[in-house]
């Protein structure tokens, strides 16, 4: 019991001090429909109290030329994504009773203890009545016809006309509605070509004073960034919502320009059985406005600089900071401040020898992008965390900024190897089976070489060098040519045919040299002793016979019985007997006669050659 | 000529063939002491896992018109590193013909081509050439003409000696018989990797994936594709466009920057 009445007494606590704050967050506007009437138009004067739905009518007291009587009490509550506000609005009839330009407010009010005090509004009054509406005007109100211009209206703004490429550019869209009942309110939307994508946060709602009359106001923000330079036009901002028209249907009594009938409509219970609402969809549309994107600079531009623009702080944190190997460590970089977040990317290391890294894991928040990443240290010889540098380009400064952090120190001790348990029992082999069969096999490339090897020229290969072609053809030539000499030796000595054919051929080819030699030095009995020896060479060697035993008689004996030609040996005998009478009787011959005896010798010779006697 | 006389001559023509292509080396490591320095500087980069400024190194080294299996095979774990498979598998197939035994190379090839979404390692080699190549598997083209060449001299030296010597003939003339095959097989072995290395023009698909087309323009409809890391046949260049024969016998016109010869 006794914590129930605890909570009683704290939940009553709680309400009395809602009720104060409630109170002081209380605003009070003043409001009028019409800035301008004419004598004998009515305006209605509205005193508002927003975050409360149960203050009384103030008392406004009296205004010279003017008749003010309170009209009633009119609640709203306003649901916007979720985001629910209350207000009441003491609504005042004020009739003219002369021209001229009024005062209205501030209105002093005090409610249980608390002073309030309204803002202030203007009516003009002039002479002259504007033309009544047709009857029945109402019932054909459409959209269109509605005065929303002057009643609802969408604006669209920028703080900053002119950015990089990146920089964050905070845009305003307002929607303004004045004594309207609007409903199912929509997101801004406009086209953003060349701009990032528009999100919008949660709108404010205020209220705001716009010559004399004061307008609800639904602030709806957001950032966008452009993302490639360029003069662009962005808008029109486009909301779409629900007018709710008050339309009478029917009226019992009464009509326009009844002086009571105005008052006595406003009765609530009237209102309720003899109205009813429609809603009227509106599509608003602001302005549009230019908005210039720059590049950022390229002079001086850091090489780590990945597209971040803002005003950051890199913030730098391990730990823990003393380990093993094979431990690992939280290694935080956290990138806060005004800007672009988007385009923030993880500062880089210097070097990451000695560690294993892994992919970092990114938080962002609204001002805050934080990297997350694991190192692990692969040996203990490594002293510190690297140093990590983060580069920015700040359009304020309209410079770019670097800022490096770290080196950490860091101690790392070699890891133990923990001793496997040992499994006793016929269970170790077992045991040693499965832990083979759940050791995962690593793969990775095998290291780089330590040293060049042998070094050559690109391309060079050893047989287009120029000492391979002597060193294949030559002792294949003298391979080639050793077995013909071989060979030609071994006939020579086996076939005694072809040995004296080759005797007495190259016998005769020595001597007609030598006969060519003497018949040129006109030398007649050298030529005859020269052409004697030639033919008994010639005919020695191809009879084999010793070459000084053979005669005419002895040649033409043997020549005889191997058929040969009777001119032959006729020629034959002819030269002999010629080289004996220039031998021997010394008789001289005409140097016709030694050259027909030349011919006649070559024929011969020719005859033997081509007939292969012998 | 006596036996004495063959092992002095022997001798000789293995001093001939082997000793001035080790002049060639030690003087080129003597005249340009910069690739040295390259190549270290380029590991100590790699070391760093600044893989970018390693792969810079190791082509300044290349630049300088000098090779060596192990800058391939560095280049190529550099570009492994940096996820370009396509160029990792070509300094390793460029580094295979230069140190084909090496194991570190072959294990690192393998990796590349099974990270390399294309997986056609080009044309597969028949039995008969395989039985030819097994003994020459491990040396490159240079050995295997220095081998096939040494072979050669010997078979011609022995013939000579033959020759001069006919008493030997029949008591050695297994050795002659032994070595003409050997002669004939490393002379097959030798043609058959020419023709593999130089004749055949092959190529390592470097980008992601290209449009193989039927003719050498770009609004030509697409016959097939190719893969980062698929091996193919270069056949000929043309305005910027490569004649490209893929494994299966395709052949078609690639972008000239697709492909990169080994």
């Amino acid at each position: 019991m006794k914590h129930w009445r605890i909570y009683i007494l704290t939940a009553l606590a709680m309400l009395a001090s809602l009720d104060g704050a409630y109170c002081r967050d209380l605003k009070f506007e003043t409001s009028i429909d019409k800035a301008k009437v004419a004598l004998g138009e009515a305006a209605q004067l509205g005193l508002s109290f927003y975050g409360t739905q149960s203050m009384p009518a103030p008392d406004v007291g009296t205004i010279d030329g003017l008749e003010i009587r309170y009209s009633g009490p009119s609640t709203m509550m306003t649901v916007i994504n979720g985001q629910v506000s209350t207000s009441v609005t003491h609504m005042y009839s004020v009739v003219p009773l002369r021209p001229g330009k009024f005062q209205l407010g501030p209105f002093k009010f005090n409610y249980k203890g608390d002073d309030y005090v309204s803002s202030i509004t203007f009516l003009e009054v002039t002479e002259e009545r504007q033309a009544p509406k047709a009857p029945g005007a109402d019932e054909q109100m459409t959209t269109e016809k509605l005065n929303v211009e002057d009643k609802i209206f969408v604006t669209l703004e920028s703080t900053k006309q002119i950015a990089y490429v990146n920089e964050l550019i905070p845009i305003t869209v307002k929607l303004y509605v004045n004594r309207l009942n609007v409903s199912d309110i929509q997101l801004p939307v406009f086209t953003q070509e060349s701009f990032s994508k528009i999100e919008f946060k949660e709108p404010k709602q205020y209220r705001e004073n716009v010559n004399g009359s004061v307008y609800d106001v639904l602030e709806f923000t957001t950032n966008i960034f452009g993302n490639k330079p360029g003069d662009y036009r962005l808008g029109p901002a486009i909301i779409k919502a629900n007018v709710v028209v008050r339309r009478r249907t029917a009226r019992p009594r009464g009509g326009a320009g009844d002086p009571f009938s105005e008052d006595f409509t406003r009765d609530s219970f009237f209102d309720d059985f003899f109205t009813r609402y429609e809603r009227h969809p509106v599509e608003l549309k602001s302005k549009d406005i230019q908005i210039s994107v720059a590049p950022v600079p390229a002079s001086g531009r850091p090489a780590s600089f990945s597209g971040a623009v803002g005003d950051y702080q890199f913030i730098y944190a391990a730990s823990p900071v003393k380990l093993k190997t094979g431990d690992p460590i939280n290694l935080k970089m956290e990138i806060n401040g005004a800007g672009n977040l988007n385009t923030v990317l993880e500062p880089k290391l210097d070097s990451t020898a000695g560690f294993k890294v892994y992919e970092p894991q990114v938080k962002t928040a609204e001002h805050t992008k934080t990297f997350t990443t694991v190192l692990i240290p692969e040996t203990e010889s490594v002293t510190a965390i690297p140093r990590a540098e983060f580069s920015y380009f700040d359009p304020g400064k309209k410079e770019y900024i670097t800022i490096s952090q770290g080196p950490i120190p860091i101690q790392v001790e070699k890891a133990k190897e923990e001793a496997p348990a040992q499994v006793i029992g016929p269970a170790a082999a077992l045991q040693q089976e499965e832990d083979q069969a759940k050791e995962d096999i690593g793969r990775d490339i095998l290291y780089i070489k330590e040293a060049p090897g042998r070094w050559r020229a690109v391309g060079y290969q050893v047989y287009r060098s120029g000492f391979i072609a002597p060193i294949v053809i030559l002792p294949f030539l003298a391979m080639i040519a050793l077995w013909f000499v071989r060979s030609r030796a071994d006939r020579l000595k086996r076939d005694t045919k072809y040995a004296s054919r080759l005797n007495s051929s190259r016998a005769a080819r020595m001597g007609i040299k030598t006969l060519k030699r003497h018949l040129g030095h006109g030398d007649e009995k050298a030529f005859y002793e020269a052409l004697f020896n030639t033919l008994q060479s010639y005919l020695g060697h191809m009879l084999k016979l010793p070459t000084a035993g053979v005669t005419a008689d002895i040649a033409d004996g043997i020549l005889a019985s191997k058929d040969v030609d009777v001119g032959i040996l006729n020629a034959i005998k002819s030269l002999f007997r010629k080289c004996d009478e220039a031998r021997f009787a010394m008789s001289p011959v005409s140097g016709r006669s030694l050259r027909d005896d030349l011919r006649s010798l070559e024929e011969v010779i020719n005859y033997f050659e081509k007939n292969r006697i012998g | 000529m006596n036996i004495r006389g063959f092992v002095v001559v022997l001798i000789l023509v293995a001093a001939a063939l082997f000793g001035p292509a080790t002049t060639v080396y030690t003087a080129d490591e003597e005249t340009k002491p910069d690739e040295n320095r390259l190549f270290y500087t380029g590991g100590v980069y790699y070391e760093k896992k600044d893989y970018e400024k390693a792969i810079e190194n190791y082509a300044a080294a290349m630049k300088l018109g000098l090779e060596s299996g192990n800058l391939y095979y560095n280049m190529a774990n550099a570009y492994l590193k940096t996820g370009r498979y396509g160029y990792a598998i070509l300094y390793y197939e460029k580094a295979k013909r230069l140190i084909p035994q090496d194991g570190d190379m072959k294990s690192n090839l393998i990796y590349a081509r099974s990270m390399a979404p294309g997986s056609e390692a080009g044309t597969k080699a028949g039995l008969a050439e395989k039985i030819i190549n097994a003994p020459f598997g491990g040396i490159n083209l240079n050995a295997v003409a220095i081998t096939a060449l040494t072979i050669y001299m010997l078979t011609v030296i022995c013939a000579i000696f033959f020759m001069l010597n006919p008493y030997y003939t029949k008591k050695f003339r297994i050795i002659f018989a032994l070595l003409f095959i050997a002669f004939l097989w490393s002379t097959a072995a030798f043609t058959m990797r020419y023709y593999e290395d130089e004749v055949l023009k092959k190529g390592v698909t470097v980008v992601k994936s290209a449009e193989a087309r039927f003719e050498p323009i770009d609004d030509s409809s697409s016959y097939f594709k190719i893969q980062e890391g698929d091996e193919v046949i270069v056949m000929n260049t043309r305005d910027g466009w490569t004649r490209v024969k893929r494994s299966d016998g395709k052949i078609g016109w690639v972008s000239e920057s697709a492909v990169a010869e080994i």
